[in-house]
């Protein structure tokens, strides 16, 4: 009787499978145009025919690994990838665990998971920036601030938007008195590293290397706001009058379709600059190459055209896979990520722009250090 | 004896669920205290800095745990919910009982039956991307126009209407979500209430209205509140809809109705992700939901007690179909 | 006010006069109305002076004077019905039976008013939600959806469909089975004191939030620092069937309980043995009951969220019958994740996800309401 209920039920479930028409549409594979070509030919192995690939971590990172998904496995139809938007800590954590192949992140590791998992390195995939973003629809042109005024607001000495100190900055703009509203990350964000980077790179008084973290202690400020995910981030900014927040740069259009203003910030050259392809370029290229380990902070640059924050997205991976097999694998992915999968049809989408010639040189040779 | 070892299953989980909570939330009970209950700072710690060791608890710098304001936005969510949804189900399974024709009646239960279906996640989809906006664009500044221009409500009421996302939505979608459970219930409550009182109450020469006030509402109050207590449970619990509208602001409490919050539950699935590398960010989950089972059991068993002192009607489970 | 009151106000010899002030209430009443109306609709298309002064406030203000148009309306009009109507009454009735008060009979109209717009309110969301969920879903529909892969945020929901269904059919062995046993022992073999506990164990569980199940099935199952199983079937399923054990369980207790006595009696007067009694003739006469409750426990397993997040976790590989250690893909995962990415295709995705669990909901709403019409008619 039991069996007959069982069958009854599974009819019930299977039902919407049982109306269900299926049609097949089919898509033609075609490669995008390599943008970069790394100096040397390196001894990347071909990909197996068939295989497995997962990814989970940054959700910065996931609509770029998604596209790199769709393009290589039209490439190679006999591998199968998985990839998932979580966070940059779970992705670590599961690269370094196992679980994973690929663990994406919006920072390099930090001395406590490279103590925790020696193994994992940190591969270098492209470079993205974080906005400024601010809720003032009266003023046109982008605000300019920098690290002391962003660091002030953020610990509370600056409290209304026509502070001096703001006004200082921004000659001529008529600054409303409305009250500040500060919006930070309250799950842990890459984002967050890149950001309270710049504040201390730039006002390290104001704020201590203490409070560089992807969860730092806030300094607590009266009405700010913590918020989870770069979404609600953009809408609650968008909603609260006079708010502050910062949102990796793939959320521009969300940002525009919010109303939002993103901030002209100051870099290290003493220039004020939005976080266009160009900046970041400009920013990226005024940067040493990236040490061996691919581990570079990209802050505050000195280049005058170059925006003040930037960071590498990173693959995190294990150097010691389960077998050759899957390490060729990885290692063919990734550099066909940083190759043919970093042309402006690819990072264009997100918003970042590719490796420096030097870093991909660096993140060639990591890769080519993951064995089976 | 199969038929035993099925029956004990439920209470086996239920114990161990209990075991695994207390257990896992004691080290953020002996780290936070009462600030737990008091504080309104949730910092989950700083990560890249090495963990430092207070009164024998391992733990990462800056780790504050006060939930006040989940607790506070938990209660405050339900309770518009329930402001909203009690009085719409009433008089809607009252005119469904009473006054509808058989057919209609068999239309509005089978749009019941749907609001009580559908899936939390399709509610909040509904409410994230169609009703969060039209609030944020209509409603709230409707509300505050009117009643945020009464004197002593303007701080409530008034000020800025946010986003859409926030307090207010979260509420709204809950009162969605909670009706059918009430409607369905106070609908079958007033088709059991005998006919004697009622054409009683009609020889009076009393009109309809009189004949619910006086008669059939009181025949049924008790039910009614025990459908209303069931409401609050599945309101108290609700994660996944709320976490799409709530805003999901940590830490602080909504200056207004409009303003972003969340709840228990919502920060809980956002935020786990979050706390998985740490041990004490999962201890204080573990104390969240330690809150959250107290808090819905504590309405559960008002329930239970009101439902089954008032009479023998039975009470449907949850969101049953 | 038809020919004949008016001859019997006459014959009661009642000088009939016409209605001046519900005639002029029902005037004012209207106007409020259409105004209220066309304020509401579009401010702007108002002459001139009718929007003098509102133009820097905006369309709040509008919205503003469109409501309290409605709410003179709502108030004069039934007064100037009720007057009008009493007033006729009185002469049509000449004098012989005392008149209802107006009050009254205004606070029966607004009672019914009331009543209507509290259904409107049930009705209205209901209607405005799924139509939402079917205007974004179908113009970007396509079948195709469900038979291709996944790639990230884009291409189709196979994965997802097959792992809810594969989710799904679990919980209905596992916590199926459990669940009528369950029940099938508090009817049946249960009594007194034991039941009554074994009874509360499974209506406090219906009571815990299914975030807390799904937290406490991410630290026991999930989690290294428990079993370490990952996230896979296996706890996905374990979770989902600790959620719909009360509901199956309610179901089967119930339609068992509900079985008439007289079979029983009468197969026990046949001299069949009780065990046969109950496989063949009790289980079967509450089968429609208890199908019932599976399919909740059906729309339950496909709907829920919140626990499958940290028990099933999410790939792109189809999922195999592998218990743990490998993730499966879930239907409500899209929808919640999916929604808000800044990827078109993300959207599209989230709601072609959408639109497959309404259509399920729809069904099981259906297949429900036929089992119960197909019971009905055989238990005569």
């Amino acid at each position: 009787m039991a069996r007959r209920i069982r069958l009854a039920c599974t009819a019930a479930a299977l039902i919407p499978i049982a109306v269900v028409v299926a049609a097949c549409g089919s898509s033609s594979p075609t490669s995008p145009k390599a943008s970069a070509t790394p100096a040397a030919t390196p001894s990347i192995p071909a990909a197996p025919s068939t295989g497995t690939l997962t990814e989970t971590g940054s959700s910065t990172m996931f609509p770029l690994v998604s596209e790199w998904q769709t393009g290589y496995t039209a490439l190679y139809p006999g591998i199968k990838i998985s990839t998932a938007s979580t966070n940059a800590a779970t992705g670590i954590e599961d690269a370094g665990q196992g679980l994973v192949n690929i663990g994406a992140s919006d920072s390099y590791l930090n001395s406590s998971e490279t103590a925790q998992y020696p193994t994992l390195e940190n591969i270098p995939l492209g470079v993205n920036a974080i906005e400024v973003i601010y809720n003032l629809p009266g003023l046109s042109a982008p605000l300019n601030l920098d690290g002391t005024v962003l660091a002030q607001i953020y610990d509370g000495k600056i409290t209304t938007w026509n502070d001096p100190a703001i006004a200082k900055l921004n000659p001529g703009v008529t600054l409303p008195s409305t009250t500040i509203v500060t919006i930070h990350r309250a799950d842990s964000a890459a984002a967050t590293v890149l950001f309270v980077q710049y504040l201390n790179a730039q006002d390290p008084t104001d704020w201590s290397s203490s409070l560089v973290s992807s969860t730092p202690t806030w300094p607590s400020v009266p009405g700010s706001l913590a918020e989870t995910g770069s979404g609600a981030m953009v809408s609650t900014a968008g909603s609260t009058p006079g708010s502050i927040a910062y949102v990796g740069v793939s959320y521009s259009s969300q940002i525009a379709a919010a109303k939002l203003s993103a901030a002209a910030l100051l870099n290290g050259a003493g220039k004020y600059t939005t976080a266009t392809a160009a900046a970041q370029t400009a920013a990226v290229d005024s940067f040493p190459a990236a040490p061996a380990d691919g581990s570079e902070s990209l802050i505050n640059t000195k280049a005058a055209a170059g925006y003040p924050i930037t960071g590498y997205e990173y693959a995190i991976v294990d150097t010691t896979q389960s077998s050759t097999t899957e390490a060729d694998l990885i290692q063919n992915f990734l550099y066909w990520a940083i190759t043919a999968g970093s042309s402006s049809s690819y990072l264009g989408k997100v918003g970042f722009v590719a490796l420096p010639k030097s870093t991909l040189d660096v993140a060639v040779n990591l890769i080519t250090s993951i064995s089976g | 004896m199969i038929g035993l070892g099925g029956a004990v299953v439920p209470g086996l989980v239920l114990i161990g669920l209990l075991v695994e909570l207390i257990f896992k939330a004691l080290p953020a009970i002996g780290y936070s205290g009462l600030r737990f209950l008091t504080g309104s700072t949730w910092n989950f710690g700083a990560d890249y800095a090495t963990p430092v060791t207070t009164n024998g608890l391992t733990h990462l710098q800056g780790e504050e745990f006060g939930a006040l304001p989940q607790i506070l936005g938990t209660l405050a969510t339900s309770a518009i919910a329930l402001i909203i949804a009690v009085p719409v189900s009433v008089g809607a399974a009252l005119l469904i009982a009473e006054r509808l024709p058989r057919r209609l009646a068999g239309i509005a239960g089978v749009f019941l039956e749907l609001l009580a279906g559908v899936p939390s996640v399709l509610v909040g989809l509904w409410g994230a991307v169609t009703l969060g906006p039209i609030v944020a664009r209509h409603v709230s500044p409707l509300i505050a126009h009117t009643v945020g221009r009464i004197p002593g409500l303007t701080g409530f009421f008034g000020q800025s209407t946010g986003s859409g996302q926030g307090l207010f939505t979260s509420g709204l979608l809950l009162a969605v979500m909670v009706i059918p459970i009430i409607a369905s219930t106070s609908r079958d409550l007033i088709r059991g209430v005998p006919v004697l009182p009622r054409e009683g109450a009609v020889a009076l020469g009393m009109s309809d209205f009189e004949c619910a006030r006086k008669v059939t509402l009181p025949w049924i109050a008790s039910g009614i509140l025990g459908a209303v207590v069931l409401g609050l449970g599945r309101a108290l619990g609700e994660t996944i809809a709320v976490a799409m509208v709530c805003g999901v602001a940590l830490g602080s409490l909504p200056t207004n109705l409009y303003g972003a919050m969340v709840t228990i539950a919502a920060n809980i699935v956002q935020n786990l992700e979050t706390a998985i590398t740490d041990p004490m960010d999962i201890s204080a989950f573990a104390e969240l939901a330690l809150a959250l089972m107290v808090i819905t059991l504590l309405t559960n068993v008002v329930a239970t007690l009101l439902v089954r002192r008032v009479s023998g009607t039975a009470i449907p489970v949850g969101r049953g179909l | 006010m038809t020919e004949a009151t008016r001859a019997h106000a006459r014959t009661a010899g009642l000088k009939w006069r016409p209605p001046v002030l519900a005639v002029v209430l029902a005037v004012i009443g209207i106007i409020a109305l259409v105004l209220g109306i066309l304020y509401l609709a579009d401010g702007s298309s108002l002459p001139g002076f009718l929007i003098a002064g509102s133009s820097e406030v905006g369309h709040g203000h509008h919205v503003l004077r469109g409501i309290a148009g409605l709410v003179v309306a709502a108030v004069v009009l039934p007064f100037g019905w009720q007057i009008g109507w009493t007033r006729a009454r009185i002469a049509a009735d000449s004098g012989e039976w005392p008149a209802v008060p107006a009050g009254r009979k205004i606070a029966n109209m607004w009672y019914w008013i009331a009543c209507c717009i509290a259904l409107a309110l049930v009705v209205g969301p209901a209607l405005w939600l799924v139509g939402g969920v079917l205007a974004r879903a179908v113009p970007h529909w396509q079948w195709s959806v469900i038979t291709t892969d996944t790639l990230g945020d884009t291409g189709g929901l196979k994965q997802a469909i097959l792992g809810t269904l594969l989710i799904t059919l679990g919980v209905l062995i596992i916590g199926g089975t459990i669940s009528i046993l369950t029940g099938l022992y508090l009817a049946e073999l249960a009594s007194g004191r034991l039941r009554t506990v074994l009874r509360s164990g499974y209506e406090i569980l219906s009571g815990i939030p299914s975030i807390v199940l799904g937290l406490v099935g991410y630290l026991v199952l999930v989690s290294v620092t428990g079993l370490g199983w990952r996230y896979g079937l296996m706890p996905a399923v374990l979770v989902l069937s600790v959620i719909v054990i009360p509901y199956i369980t309610k179901a089967t207790e119930t339609s068992l309980l509900q079985v008439p006595t007289s079979y029983r009696e009468g197969a026990d007067a046949l001299g069949i043995p009780p065990a046969w009694t109950l496989r063949r003739i009790v289980f079967k006469s509450a089968l429609p009951g208890i199908v019932t409750g599976l399919l909740v426990a059906t729309a339950i397993s496909v709907g829920e969220t919140a626990p499958l997040l940290y028990t099933a976790g999410w790939s792109d590989f189809t999922p195999t019958l592998q218990l743990t250690g490998q993730p499966v893909a879930f239907l409500t995962y899209p929808v919640f994740s999916f929604f808000d990415l800044p990827v078109e295709g993300a959207k599209i995705l989230a709601y072609d996800a959408a639109l497959l669990l309404l259509v399920f909901v729809l069904l099981v709403i259906i297949v429900g309401r036929v089992i119960v019409a197909w019971s009905r008619r055989h238990a005569e």
